[in-house]
């Protein structure tokens, strides 16, 4: 595994939905060699894996982990912006 | 004999080099210790005896035994060495880690085999002109590997490159090896290492000039990437690294690297300082910045890092360091995160070394308060 191992699944493409932006940009450009989550690229899988709540973005681990929320993630990152957050919470509660 | 002769003379003579904080002991480059001058890899005849006689504790071995027996048995399997060609190495380095330690349910401890390789050198001259270095590591992949890692092999080689120098100041090395930038310091999770892509997997395939004098250590590196990779992802590019011998015993100096792949470009600069105390101490810092540019404009951020070490030694095969790493990812951002702690290093007899590590991490963001973070890691390290 070298640092870049991960790049085309981080990089590669364009990103059209704004909550994987956020979610590649802060979250998974640290969370790639050591878990899963670049994997995940449906609500499906989220959901599947518990780091989601349909519809319950509050009760939702990944949105709990974050500064915003009283967590410590992202670590050693910028946090995410107001906006950014409220696209997160948005994406969650809205999963049909 | 001609070992101790050898020994001896290296001991004395005026050029000598190694490992980074071993500049305390007053080696400011690492030639003298390891067959690949920039560090790192299979260790000499010369570093297998300075390991036994100087930075190991001697209280283990009988009385009997003084520095030229030990350094008689440094060699492969605690044998001298037969034949001068070829020359062996294995090591095992594991890790216990414990994160926030004593926290309860948040507590967490893992055990990682973080080395386990063999490696060989061939090597021809009678200043070694001409080698041929190899190694084999196992590494294990981690338990929810991300996308491209669950394939990858448990067993890969991390270096194996041609060496050739003409002249004792000058020598160019071709094939696997680590990219020529900063302090190459063991701590590969260090902000220093990891956000110029110089961690402990990130060899590249490429070509590096090696130039020495007892006033100038330079390196120039032209790489194409691991070639084991597919080549979409393959880092290519290259770097320059400059050391400046200062008050005989001190080193000044800086590299710049530019690397890109389909996906992502990288170009990071660095300034570092070595300095050596008195009787082993040493004092060492790099300060750099990293620029990161993904193709698909995702990414494009300034990240700045420091690291400042020092390492004071009570008594032989002791060593006391203090750690200050500092990380700000977003220089447009006021939040930044500096990770300490201080490690007891304890290497009780030559080929042994333990290691108890201590480190808070701990984010300054003027909006918000965050949690600081523990981590207890204990090492074990052994070679042969």
């Amino acid at each position: 595994m070298n640092s870049n191992t991960t790049d085309r699944a981080l990089y590669g493409g364009g990103v059209s939905d704004p909550h994987l932006q956020i979610l590649k940009s802060k979250c998974m450009n640290c969370h790639n060699y050591h878990s899963e989550w670049l994997n995940y690229t449906t609500d499906d899988d989220w959901l599947n894996y518990g780091l989601i709540i349909r519809g319950d973005a509050a009760n939702s681990l990944l949105i709990q982990r974050t500064v915003n929320a009283g967590g410590n993630m992202p670590q050693g990152g910028s946090p995410l912006s107001p906006a950014e957050y409220q696209v997160l919470l948005d994406w969650i509660n809205n999963i049909p | 004999m001609k070992l101790i002769t050898l020994f001896f003379f290296l001991l004395f003579s005026k050029f000598v080099w190694s490992y980074p904080h071993y500049i305390g002991h007053g080696y400011p480059s690492c030639m003298n210790c390891h067959y690949n001058p920039f560090g790192g890899g299979t260790v000499n005849d010369y570093g297998r005896a300075v390991s036994a006689t100087a930075l190991s504790a001697d209280h283990l071995y009988p009385s009997s035994w003084d520095n030229e027996k030990t350094a008689y048995h440094s060699g492969f399997l605690f044998r001298p060495p037969t034949q001068k060609w070829v020359r062996t190495q294995i090591n095992y380095r594991g890790f216990n880690i414990i994160r926030n330690p004593g926290s309860g349910d948040v507590e967490k401890k893992e055990w990682i085999t973080m080395q386990l390789d063999g490696r060989a050198v061939l090597k021809f001259g009678e200043r070694d002109q001409l080698l041929f270095s190899a190694g084999l590591s196992y590494t294990p992949k981690p338990a929810s590997p991300g996308p491209g890692v669950k394939d990858e092999s448990d067993i890969r080689s991390r270096e194996y490159y041609v060496g050739f120098r003409p002249t004792p100041s000058f020598g160019v090395y071709a094939g696997l090896m680590d990219k020529v930038y900063g302090i190459r310091i063991v701590e590969h999770i260090a902000y220093s290492r990891t956000y110029p892509q110089v961690t402990q997997n990130d060899q590249t395939h490429g070509v590096a000039f090696h130039y020495l004098t007892s006033e100038w250590e330079a390196g120039a590196h032209v790489f194409l990437g691991n070639l084991g990779q597919e080549e979409d992802i393959r880092m290519k590019g290259a770097s320059l690294q400059v050391e400046k011998t200062f008050g005989s015993i001190h080193r000044i100096g800086g590299s710049v690297m530019k690397s890109e792949n389909e996906y992502l470009s990288l170009m990071a600069y660095s300034g570092q300082l070595r300095m050596s105390l008195k009787d082993g101490a040493s004092f060492q810092g790099e300060f750099g910045q990293v620029h990161k540019q993904s193709a698909n404009g995702l990414v494009d951020i300034v990240s700045r890092y420091g690291l400042l070490q020092t390492y004071l030694k009570p008594f032989r095969g002791v060593y006391f360091l203090t750690n200050v790493e500092y990380i700000k990812s977003d220089i447009e951002s006021e939040e930044y995160t500096v990770r300490w702690g201080p490690a007891l290093q304890y290497m009780p007899i030559q080929r042994t070394e333990f290691r108890l590590d201590l480190y808070n991490t701990r984010n300054f963001n003027p909006k918000t308060s965050v949690k600081d973070t523990w981590l207890l890691l204990l090492q074990t390290h052994f070679w042969l």
